[in-house]
């Protein structure tokens, strides 16, 4: 396959569109061209209905601009060119019984390229051992020196973030470790789904069903995503069964015990339960701190102790926002080209910390000056003019100017009907009184901190 | 030849979008840290969240400008357009070099763009392209109904756009002005701040509504002729 004509026309079409919608429609095309055919193969229907609909006639003039003597045909079709060979391994020899894998039958497919999708990072190396994911680590381990014989199905459950993933990725890896042509697949269970509708829809389901049930490892990720999906359910059913009938290793996880997912089949439960389940649980703070502390070594960047701690005694939830919490700290360093302490990851957080999400209003400002000074809201709408209920007001105006995006006109009305230039000598007076009153100062301070927080 | 804007959905990157006509203010960390996203560098994907109007989608836009610029494949996916069509539009564009996905908090409305977006993001991470995704609220406050789409929201560094100063809507506005070939004197630009919200969102579309009363009427910016515009 050569292409000629293309790289010329796309030369024209550089001048003709805006870099945005080259590199959003035309650049992202695979190209085919034989003869006097060029075919355009776009990701998906969208894009196929897009580039048609906007850019093809101008693409067929160019091609006839370009080749004014013969005939230059174009077609446009979905579709996508055989991927590189970085993260695919093509088992090309015919699969033969392996002693790792006890009672594997011999196969009949003597060209299936695996995709395996296994994140190389994930390892069980690279995996912080906690009393909270002792035991799965422990059965992982397991299967992965022992794959089809003890724990078959593995299914790992537990809430989200919690590192199961990681620990599925850390046994194909190491399954690849050992034997370098096993065919191992990771996927996740909305992509199971999606390769079948698809198969369905190009009337190539068996050869699905055979892709799937050549393998010696199947490791599905969040499996309760089948819920609800009849027909995925069932192939997958079988799938399973033939599977574990050839010994192979099956690993499965979801987000609960199988029987708690609504929408599964009763008969899909019961298999997932014929293996080994075990639970993952949130790590505790010890784990959350060493977790940190690894991301850090694997960064090679220093990350102090007592940063590690603060950011997990406040991060509890699950690993992978702790993760983005330390990308944000890491992220931030090094944008500044400042060091990470205690204090520049507070700053750095401060608003993810703080949940600075609660919405500001000119009436919870009023409140909150009001209860600061121990006086009544309704005295800052009033016209009263003693100082006590003055200075307040003016606070709560600034602190309204500053902290919404209300006009002054729109101020003024909430502070009981005011002119803006009232708002806005408000506004000076506390500005001259910061530089000039420390009281002040300090006051305007604790309620920016009260009301951001 | 079609322009983007006569097309029937609208997913036009505006090419004044750029992190030259970016006020950045308080930002600056976040802004940098995506502007370095758009370039490959660091991180591979950044949540952004302010309240409507706060420049999200003016630092996306900019951001696929930058990139593609520097020959990235990129997409820029507004929610409240890619919602009406079928899920499958996202299908292959993690293969793109950059992804922009703007309003994300409306597609956390419906259960099946829920688990397109959870799947996008497993796919982004696979491929390791750079993925930036816009918001009103944090992945905290968003009302998902799958708690794994959280969790994938809040993978990356999440930063909150914190609102400008006053002084520093003055000087986007000015930019802005500048940018449209507008005079703008700076009692104009006060009077603006000063009497109508501050919102950069509404000043900037004020600002094009006097520029266009400007250019049918052949006047230029003064404060009588922006009040009898504006109030009408």
């Amino acid at each position: 396959m050569s292409t000629i004509l293309w790289p010329n026309c796309l030369q024209k079409l550089e001048q003709e569109l805006s870099d945005q919608q080259l590199n959003t429609w035309i650049r992202p095309l695979q190209v085919k061209e034989e003869d006097k055919l060029i075919t355009l193969m776009a990701p998906n229907r969208f894009v196929l209905d897009w580039v048609k609909q906007n850019f093809q006639q101008l693409i067929e003039k160019i091609l006839c601009d370009l080749n004014p003597d013969g005939e230059v045909s174009l077609a446009l079709e979905i579709g996508t060119q055989a991927r590189p060979q970085s993260a695919t391994s093509a088992i090309t020899q015919t699969a033969t019984p392996d002693p790792g894998f006890q009672t594997r039958a011999p196969v009949k497919t003597p060209s299936i390229q695996i995709e395996h999708n296994l994140n190389a990072t994930f390892t069980f190396d690279s995996f912080v051992e906690g009393k909270s994911n002792q035991l799965a680590k422990a059965a992982s381990f397991q299967v992965a020196e022992n794959p089809g014989s003890a724990y078959n199905p593995l299914f790992m459950y537990g809430g989200v973030g919690l590192g199961k993933t990681h620990l599925m990725h850390a046994i194909g890896n190491m399954l690849l470790k050992n034997k370098p042509d096993a065919k191992v697949v990771y996927l996740h269970s909305e992509r199971f789904v999606g390769q079948m509708v698809k198969a369905l829809q190009h009337n190539t389901i068996d050869a699905f069903k055979q892709y799937y049930r050549s393998l010696d490892a199947l490791l599905i990720d969040d499996i309760q995503f089948f819920a609800g999906k009849g027909r995925s359910q069932e192939e997958f059913f079988h799938t399973f069964n033939a599977l574990l009938e050839s010994g192979s290793q099956i690993i499965l996880t979801c987000d609960r015990y199988p029987k708690e997912v609504e929408g599964l089949e009763e008969r899909l439960c019961s298999r997932f339960g014929w293996g080994l389940p075990v639970c993952i649980e949130a790590p505790e703070l010890e784990t959350r701190v060493a977790i940190l502390q690894k991301k850090a070594e694997e960064a090679g960047l220093p990350f102090p102790s007592e940063v590690a701690f603060f950011i997990a005694k406040r991060i509890r939830s699950n690993i992978r926002e702790l993760e983005g919490a330390f990308r944000r700290v890491m992220a931030t360093a090094n944008f500044t080209g400042k060091s990470v302490t205690l204090d520049f990851a507070k700053e750095a957080l401060r608003d993810l910390i703080a949940l600075q999400d609660r919405i500001v209003t000119i009436e919870n400002i009023q409140k909150t000056v009001a209860e600061y000074y121990k006086i009544r809201s309704s005295d800052l709408l009033s016209n009263r003019r003693s100082r006590s209920i003055t200075r307040p007001r003016q606070l709560a105006m600034a602190l309204s100017k500053e902290l919404t995006n209300h006009s002054l006109p729109e101020i003024g009305e909430a502070f009981g009907g005011r002119d803006h230039t009232t708002i806005l000598h408000g506004c000076r007076k506390i500005t001259e009184l910061r530089d000039s009153d420390m009281k002040i100062n300090e006051d305007y301070k604790n309620m920016m901190r009260i009301l951001s927080n | 030849m079609p322009r983007f804007n006569q097309l029937p959905l609208n997913f036009e990157v505006r090419d004044v979008f750029t992190f030259d006509t970016l006020v950045t203010g308080v930002n600056t960390v976040s802004v940098g840290i995506i502007q370095q996203c758009a370039l490959a560098e660091g991180e591979k994907q950044v949540y952004i969240w302010s309240p409507p109007a706060g420049g999200k989608s003016h630092l996306l836009q900019a951001a696929c400008n930058l990139a593609a610029k520097n020959q990235r494949k990129v997409c820029y996916l507004p929610a409240d357009q890619i919602i009406h069509q079928p899920v499958q539009i996202l299908d292959g564009i993690e293969q793109l070099d950059l992804v922009c996905l703007d309003d994300v908090d409306q597609l956390a409305q419906s259960r099946l763009w829920e688990e397109a977006l959870f799947d996008l993001i497993n796919r982004m991470r696979e491929t390791g392209n750079s993925l930036l995704l816009a918001a009103a609220t944090s992945p905290d406050a968003m009302q998902v109904q799958l708690p794994d789409l959280r969790s994938r929201l809040a993978w990356g560094p999440v930063f909150q756009l914190q609102s400008l100063s006053d002084a520093e809507k003055y000087e986007a506005l000015r930019l802005r002005a500048n940018q449209r070939g507008l005079e703008l004197p700076e009692n104009v630009a006060e009077y603006l701040m000063r009497h109508y919200p501050r919102d950069l969102f509404g000043l900037f579309e004020r600002l094009e509504v006097l520029d266009t009363a400007s250019m049918a009427m052949q006047r230029k910016l003064t404060v009588p002729f922006v009040k009898s515009v504006l109030e009408k």
